[in-house]
């Protein structure tokens, strides 16, 4: 059966990219450009992983981190693991680390754009994995 | 203190010691004029006392001179055995003796023999002819006058009531008298001589002529102004100082210096003289006989009281002057330097009101001559600063909006800045993305060229990331309002091994060794976000430009006590004059050796920027075509 991830950025082209990607690899994709559709989204695809951006422009909504906490305090998802996938790493001042963090940032990992395919498919492996073996 | 009172006390200091060098100079001045004038007093009063003491005889010379040419009296020297001639003789004589108050008027034969005595009790007969007026007069037949002294014998011919007189007023049984001797002639030839004298011992009318010779009886505080004295020898005989037993002071004695002086040595003596009771400024000069012998002295006195009273008035009266005229100059100095000072006081208060920023302040008062020009020209010099400052503030309020604008100018080029990095980002991202899955095989196989093709593309993608990254960089790091946020920070944990992660294929590709030999405990107080900043500009450097082969060695180290981190590559180096640059905003350094390796031209602007943001430096150190070596210390 195959595996499904969801993709949530505003980026068009991004989610273009990515989708091409991962569909070549053989999983199943559902996107998303809206940051108020992902919980949603997230209950009803039931992904077995979600590649999560920070900023969503234009649209009023949550950003990636408060979806990541959602998702981590609802008892149905909170297995999912969430890949932040962002360039705000650099945008965003500085005056804290960002990293995967329980309380603050509860996510499987932090990938900064922009990110080779391998480096990507090796993260998404290894979480998928670790998932199927818990 | 205040310059009024520096004046005032210097001048007064300056009156008060001219007013004591005026006083002690007119007070000198003073009591030698006194003393000279008191002394040239008593000269002259000694003079006029012995003129009044000659007069005496000079009257009785001339009287006698005229009774000699009389026909009674050369009858009488004819028969003087005549009852009748000698009776009217001695009434006639007698009545002018008394006239002219002669203690004695004797009449004496050619042979010496006293013919007739005008005295009661009228002894005659005795020879007179050893008196010295007597024997003068035989011998020479002129007429002679002066002072003799004769002996109690003598004193008692001539009437006892002159020895008790002697006796009376100086216990001493001789008499001095002062008289005259004047011979008779007929023919050519002497046939008599008439004689007089005046009995000085306790003489008071004769003393009191003398004396009013001297000072017309003055009285000065109780006591008489000018004083005479005759001495018999050194005792007083004639006298008006009054003695302590409130009589005259006859019978005393003279001071022993005096009598010496005089009466010894035959000289005035003139000085001070304590006399009874009180300081006289004295004469005295001796008396002589006609035989030229010393019989006494002759004294004249003033009060000194009376000058040093003088005196005292006059240097109390020239000092009193004196001071109230410094007194008064005094006062009108402090009146003038108060008014001379007037304005200074009120360009002093112009002047502080200025300092302190009041800038109308001016001296309103109009004032003449040089105080005048000072204070009109402190008014320009205000009116000026005034127009300067107010000139100065407008500039500067045009500059600051001008700086407002640039800065604002500045702050939207660096947002633009930010901005268009960031917007770039993203299509970057996707289009890395797309690449790698097509060059990396995803997407099915492809054939060497593409993938050539692909490589080429993906190199400039990566130029394209950098250059992002240092323009983000760069515009977080310009922004004005950008905290640093430094913290304990493990350097290799947190900074180095994050900066290296991406560059690891590269340096592998390279076939280049990186030898990290900072520790792992190593910690620094930095913001760990920036200090990887510069060490991913400094490794991506030393990647960049590092020979292929090469090593690449991070340090710390320890140099003057100062802890300095250093990223040392093998390569090209940087040539020495390019050194100054390195570190400037886009500045690039190109060589032969690096041709075809493009940097940002910010990657060493952004390092000193954040090095020298946590009080640091970094410089480099190279040897050209062989290595560099970039060397951070931070504070």
């Amino acid at each position: 059966m195959p595996r499904k991830i969801l993709i949530a950025d505003d980026d068009v082209q991004m989610v273009n990219a990515l989708r091409t990607l991962l569909e070549n690899v053989g999983f199943v994709v559902t996107v998303t450009h809206h940051s108020k559709e992902v919980v949603e989204l997230t209950r009803r695809e039931r992904p077995d992983l979600i590649l999560l951006d920070v900023l969503f422009a234009g649209m009023p909504g949550p950003d990636g981190f408060e979806i990541s906490r959602k998702i981590a305090k609802d008892a149905e998802l909170r297995t999912t693991p969430v890949i932040i996938l962002s360039g705000v790493k650099r945008v965003i001042a500085s005056d804290f680390a960002v990293e995967p963090d329980p309380e603050w940032l509860p996510v499987a990992a932090f990938l900064d754009k922009p990110v080779r395919p391998d480096q990507l498919l090796k993260e998404i492996e290894r979480l998928l994995s670790d998932r199927s073996h818990s | 203190m205040r310059l009024l009172t520096k004046f005032v006390l210097t001048t007064v200091a300056i009156f008060l010691m001219l007013a004591v060098v005026l006083s002690t100079v007119s007070t000198l001045w003073i009591n030698q004029n006194t003393i000279r004038d008191a002394q040239h007093r008593v000269e002259v009063a000694i003079r006029w006392a012995r003129e009044a003491f000659n007069q005496k005889n000079r009257d009785a010379h001339q009287v006698l001179a005229v009774v000699a040419q009389n026909e009674l009296l050369r009858d009488f020297l004819d028969n003087p055995r005549d009852p009748k001639l000698t009776a009217a003789v001695q009434e006639k004589f007698n009545n002018f003796r008394l006239q002219h108050h002669m203690d004695l008027l004797n009449i004496i034969s050619a042979d010496g023999t006293v013919l007739l005595r005008t005295r009661p009790p009228f002894n005659r007969g005795d020879d007179m002819s050893d008196n010295p007026f007597i024997r003068h007069a035989l011998l020479t037949g002129k007429s002679i006058e002066g002072t003799i002294v004769i002996g109690r014998s003598a004193l008692v011919r001539e009437g006892e009531s002159l020895l008790e007189r002697a006796v009376d007023a100086t216990g001493e049984p001789n008499g001095m008298f002062t008289g005259t001797a004047v011979p008779v002639m007929r023919g050519g030839k002497l046939i008599g001589i008439i004689s007089s004298g005046i009995l000085i011992n306790g003489n008071n009318d004769f003393i009191d002529t003398v004396r009013d010779a001297v000072s017309y009886g003055d009285y000065y505080k109780g006591r008489s102004v000018g004083t005479a004295t005759i001495f018999m020898g050194d005792k007083r005989i004639a006298t008006n100082v009054v003695g302590n037993k409130a009589g005259r002071a006859t019978g005393t004695a003279a001071a022993t210096d005096v009598a010496d002086m005089v009466l010894l040595r035959g000289e005035a003596w003139s000085g001070r003289a304590w006399v009874v009771d009180a300081w006289y400024l004295s004469y005295y000069e001796p008396i002589r006989d006609p035989d030229n012998n010393i019989i006494g002295m002759l004294y004249v006195g003033e009060l000194e009281q009376k000058y040093r009273d003088i005196r005292f008035k006059a240097v109390a009266s020239v000092v009193s002057v004196i001071f109230v005229a410094m007194l008064f100059s005094i006062a009108m100095f402090i009146l003038i330097a108060h008014s001379i000072l007037e304005p200074v006081r009120k360009l002093r208060d112009a002047t502080a009101r200025l300092i302190k920023g009041e800038r109308s302040a001016r001296v309103t008062e109009q004032f003449g001559g040089e105080m005048g020009d000072l204070t009109r020209s402190f008014n320009n010099m205000a009116d000026d600063i005034e127009k300067h400052t107010a000139e100065i503030e407008r500039k500067q309020r045009e500059l600051g909006a001008l700086n407002n604008e640039l800065e604002m100018t500045n702050r939207n080029y660096i947002d633009m800045l930010g901005f268009i990095s960031h917007e770039l980002k993203n299509p970057l991202a996707s289009a890395v993305l797309s690449l790698h899955t097509v060059k990396d095989g995803y997407l099915g196989e492809l054939n060497d060229k593409q993938k050539r093709g692909l490589e080429s593309v993906a190199e400039s993608l990566d130029y394209f990331k950098e250059l992002i990254r240092s323009y983000l960089d760069l515009s977080k790091l310009e922004k004005g309002d950008y905290v640093i946020n430094r913290r304990n920070t493990a350097l290799k944990r947190e900074v180095i091994d994050p900066a290296i992660q991406g560059l690891t294929e590269e340096i592998r590709r390279q076939h280049m060794t990186l030898d990290i030999g900072v520790h792992d405990e190593t910690m620094v107080d930095a913001d760990p976000d920036l200090l990887r900043i510069v060490y991913d500009n400094l490794i991506g450097n030393a990647v960049k430009y590092g020979r292929e082969g090469g090593a690449i060695r991070l340090r710390e180290k320890v140099r003057d006590g100062r802890r300095v981190f250093t990223v040392y590559n093998e390569g090209a180096g940087i040539p020495r004059e390019k050194m100054d640059m390195l570190f400037k905003k886009f500045s690039r350094i190109y060589s032969q050796d690096t041709a075809g390796k493009r940097g940002s031209g910010l990657g060493l602007y952004a390092c000193r920027e954040i090095v020298r943001k946590h009080g640091g430096e970094v410089w480099a150190e190279s040897e050209p075509g062989k290595w560099v070596e970039f060397s951070f210390e931070i504070g």
